[in-house]
Formats: structure tokens, sequence, C-alpha cells
């Protein structure tokens, strides 16, 4: 079994990590995990403020 | 579109039931958002989609087909990935394609400049609003455009001039789309059919549907879930999100949380934790459910719903420039699409790595020539909007659409005409998502796993690659401050009271 990372995972919007198990006679993929290397926030962001503000802020995720 | 949705739910403009009827249409009561504010929105999400999809195949996944190595020098195309079976750039068909690479920028821009004729801007346009739209769609509002370039004209122009410059940039991105967008996935594909059965995945497939095409809601795109094709009821109720494998702390006897009530506390200390993305699940019986969203999703939950199913055309454009050439609804247009494919494809190959680029691409002019027929249902100087206030009492929403990249919802909760809880459950999280409570692999890492990438290291990258990138991935909205040399200058801490602490100089 062999282990490939890819990290970071090129053109795409943001950052994502990506670690899969190989088996090194067949190929075949055996494991796989998909990391999001990016904390949002926006949940946090929005608190106590006017929820006019949402479709503001929000409006990008 | 969902932070306002879930306004316009907790303000009463619209009552989303959560579900849908038997034809995957979602029968809002009430629904008082007028007809121009409705077209309008739509108009505006459909530009950024179909923008959003032609730089998905062209600038972010071509060169996983393309080899591009023969150009030296030629940034932003090298560095680049390369194995042994990719098309050579510098071929006929490899020239073919590094040009329409090139044109698709132009087709992006066409794209975002007729949506900006309604919206002021894009992307990240400021023009919708809970109740419909802030634009003027007036016949005697003054301005004209000042130029005959797509790239210098800056709206807001009359209604008569909106529409014709609009309609006349759509036409030219319907036209590439039939012309050269779809024939060239066809082409790929047809290079590449070794990848219509890798990266199944979960087989199961789940939209909220979207572009309401009337008031009571009979939906260009349908809402349903589907395992692998056979078509099953959803209800947003069902949604609810675990941590065990993420980033984040619930409290205690706390395990699958519904989106009203759900968490976002940050922690380092889950053991487990591989990821900063929650693991979105439906729980329709007790167990959790899997699900893929996206274009993919959209095309086949709203080829499974027969009943009201949108009719469009592109019969109206030049006969050299069709592609369908006669009225046709989403199903028609995967039958035609499936008709090209070499050997022929079923629709059940639909759920592969191809077959999320070829939805994409075919739900691309679906939309473009919806918005084609939608542009003259406008009617000019018509109410755009309906306002109402924030309540003083206690209020909840959930706003459901389709991004781009696919089903996205927010839940808003108001106090005190403040935000109380917002939560978001994106298309990435979905689709991205770690592992659950079950130890269910999310979406893209089930794509991943029992694909055959063969035994050449760098063939095994490209080929990890091509089935990554159908999923469209963004998570590329978070929260960062850095310096211009790229340094981390502060980390923040959100306070439940909405403050910010800086907490650490991160190194």
């Amino acid at each position: 079994m062999a282990t490939i990372t890819i990290d970071p995972v090129n053109r795409i919007e943001g950052h994502l990590k990506v670690v899969v198990t190989v088996n090194d006679t067949t190929g075949v993929v055996s494991d796989a995990e998909c990391t999001g290397n990016l904390f949002r926030g926006f949940e946090l962001i929005m608190n106590r403020r006017d929820p006019r503000d949402a479709p503001v802020i929000c409006q990008r995720i | 579109m969902a932070s306002v949705r879930s306004l316009e739910n907790a303000l009463g403009i619209i009552g989303d039931p959560g579900t849908h009827d038997v034809n995957g249409d979602v029968p809002y009561n009430p629904y008082l958002i007028p007809d121009n504010g409705r077209i309008i929105q739509n108009i505006i999400h459909g530009a950024d989609t179909v923008m959003s999809h032609i730089t998905h195949l062209y600038h972010l996944s071509a060169l996983d087909y393309i080899n591009t190595s023969t150009f030296p020098g030629m940034g932003p195309w090298l560095p680049s990935y390369t194995a042994s079976d990719m098309i050579d750039g510098s071929s006929t068909l490899g020239s073919a394609l590094v040009t329409h690479y090139v044109e698709a920028l132009a087709m992006r821009r066409k794209m975002h400049t007729a949506g900006a004729l309604f919206s002021g801007r894009q992307p990240i346009q400021n023009a919708i609003v809970p109740g419909g739209v802030t634009t003027l769609y007036s016949t005697t509002y003054p301005l004209s455009p000042s130029s005959t370039q797509d790239y210098d004209m800056y709206g807001p122009f009359n209604a008569g001039d909106t529409n014709t410059q609009f309609s006349a940039l759509l036409n030219d991105v319907r036209a590439w789309i039939n012309t050269t967008y779809i024939p060239d996935v066809v082409t790929v594909a047809n290079a590449f059919p070794a990848f219509w059965s890798q990266g199944v995945g979960c087989a199961r497939l789940l939209a909220y549907g979207d572009f309401p095409v009337d008031s009571s809601g009979t939906m260009l795109l349908k809402r349903g879930y589907c395992n692998t094709l056979s078509a099953q009821t959803f209800d947003a109720a069902d949604i609810v999100e675990y941590v065990d494998y993420s980033w984040y702390q619930y409290g205690l006897n706390e395990s699958a949380l519904d989106p009203y009530s759900g968490r976002t506390e940050p922690t380092k200390a889950n053991a487990s934790g591989y990821s900063w993305l929650k693991a979105p699940r439906l729980m329709p019986a007790g167990t959790p459910l899997v699900c893929e969203v996206g274009p993919l999703a959209r095309m086949v939950n709203t080829h499974l719903r027969a009943g009201t199913q949108v009719t469009v055309t592109d019969a109206d454009l030049p006969a050299a420039q069709q592609l369908v050439g006669a009225p046709y609804n989403a199903s028609g247009l995967i039958a035609a699409a499936l008709a090209l494919t070499v050997p022929v494809q079923p629709a059940s190959a639909l759920i592969s790595a191809l077959g999320r680029h070829a939805a994409r691409a075919l739900e691309a002019k679906y939309i473009a020539d919806a918005m084609a027929l939608w542009v003259n249902q406008l009617v000019a100087d018509a109410q755009c909007y309906t306002y109402k206030r924030i309540p003083k009492q206690i209020s909840k929403g959930a706003g459901l659409c389709e991004a781009p990249r696919g089903a996205l919802g927010h839940w808003i909760k108001i106090e005190g005409r403040k935000v109380a809880k917002y939560q978001c459950v994106v298309p990435t999280t979905w689709n991205g998502s770690p592992k659950d409570a079950l130890a269910q692999h999310g979406p893209i890492e089930q794509a991943l796993m029992n694909s055959n990438i063969g035994l050449n290291p760098t063939d095994q990258i490209v080929r990890l690659l091509r089935l990554i990138h159908p999923f469209d991935i963004c998570i590329a909205c978070a929260v960062h401050i850095v310096s211009p040399d790229g340094k981390e200058k502060l980390k923040f801490a959100i306070n439940p009271d909405g403050r910010p602490t800086n907490i650490e100089i991160s190194e």
C-alpha cells in the first residue's frame, strides 16, 4: 500500500488536501481523506448583527 | 441568494415548505415576490452560474486532459502535472482546445457583463434583496450605452437598452456553448471513455432546486434526491451535520445537529478531526445518508421529474449555432447529448467523473436558453420588489438555493431584530465532507475509493485530479488576515457575543 498526498489540490477555489491509499499491485484506491484547510467563520461573524447584513456579507458562500 | 431567501422566509415573503411535490416543484405559500423581481433574481443568478460553469471546464479542468508542457514559459499553464495519456497541446486537437481556453475568458466576461446589466456588478452583486431586486427596470431611466464594446458598458440603462444589450451578449454565449463548449466536452469524453465509469462515488444525488419560473413554484431545476436513478422525496428538516472528524465541537451528548440548532465552535482538540468542513448528511429515517450535490444532481433530479419540466429552445439562433434546433426539456437535452458519445453512454453513466462535466455543460445551456426567454417576460416600469420590515418578534427562516457548485442552504434565527443564529451548509461541505459518526466517507472520498488510478506515479496524480476536479470544489471564502508578503499577521476568535478577540500571532 502506498500513500499519495496532494496538498494543495490546484485549480480549485480554496485550499484542499487529499490523501489516498493505493494498492501498489492493482492501482486501486482503498482509502481517501479529504481535508478542507480553511476555517470559514461566517456563522460567527453574523452573530448579533443586523439581519439585513446577511446578504451583503454571506452572499459569497 | 441563500441568505436572501432565508430572510425572505423569515420575513414571510416566501413560505418555503422545505419539501416538494411529485414534480420536484416547490409550491411556496405565500410567494410575494413580484414577477419582475423573481425574473431578475433568476437572470442575475443564472448569469453567474453559466459564467462559473465555463470557467470550471476550461480554466480549472481542461489541463487535466491537455499536455501544455510543449508551450515553454506559458504561465499559468506551467508548471503543470503531465500524464502519458494526455492530448498533446500542439496537436491539431490540442491547439483547438487551447484556443477555446482563451475564447472562454471572453465568454466569461460577456456572461458577467450581461448579469451586471441587471445587478450593477458581478460577481458579489448587491442588487438581490429580500423580496426581489433593487434594479430599476424603467423606460425613462436616462442612461444609454456609451460604447459598443461589451467590456466598456456600464449600466444601468433603460429597459429597452438593457434588453438589447443583454440579449446580444447572451446569444454570443449561447451560440458558443452550442458550437464549442458542449462539443469540447463530447470530444474529451470520447478521448477518455474510461472516466465514464470512474469516480462514481456515493451515487446519491441531492438538489434543492432553483429558478422558479412562475409564482406557484414551478422550477427550472427540480428539487429532490435520488438513489442512482430512483427518485426520492427530500425534506429540508432531514438535514443534519456531524463533526466527529472535523475541527469543531458540539455540546455533551450532541451528535447530529440540524442547522437551526447547529453550532460552529472551532477546536483543534478533536484528535479524530482532519477537516474544517463538517459532515452534512440527510437523515430521512434514522440512518445518515451521504449525498452528492452539484450540476449532476440537478440535471439528474430534473430528468427524473417528468411532470412539469420546463421547455426552452435554441431555435431562435442562426442554424449553424443551434445544437438541438427544436424546443427541448432537460430529459431531451440529456438524450441528445448522450447520443453524441462514442461508445454511446446510458443515462446511468452520468454518475461518473465525465458525467459531472457533461451535466455541468448541459445545465449551462439549459439555463442560458431559459434566460433568453425570461428577459422577454420582464415588464418595464413594473414593481421589482416587495418590502417587509425585520419583525420585532422572534422569527426564523431557511434559504435553499442552487449555487453554481450545488445545493446551498442558509438558516437564520432573528431575535430583537438581531441575528441570534446563522448557519450555512454549502455545496463543498456536502461534497468534500469528512467521515460522519458511522465513519461513512464523504462523496469526494467515495468517488476516489475503488477507482483505479494505475501504477505510474505521475499518471496517478493526474488521474486523481480528473476524479476530484469535476466536483468543482469551492472553499476559498474563509477568514484570513495576511500581510502583503503573505505572512499571517493576526488570528481572531469570535466570541458568542459576536465580538472578536485577538488570540495569537501565528508563526
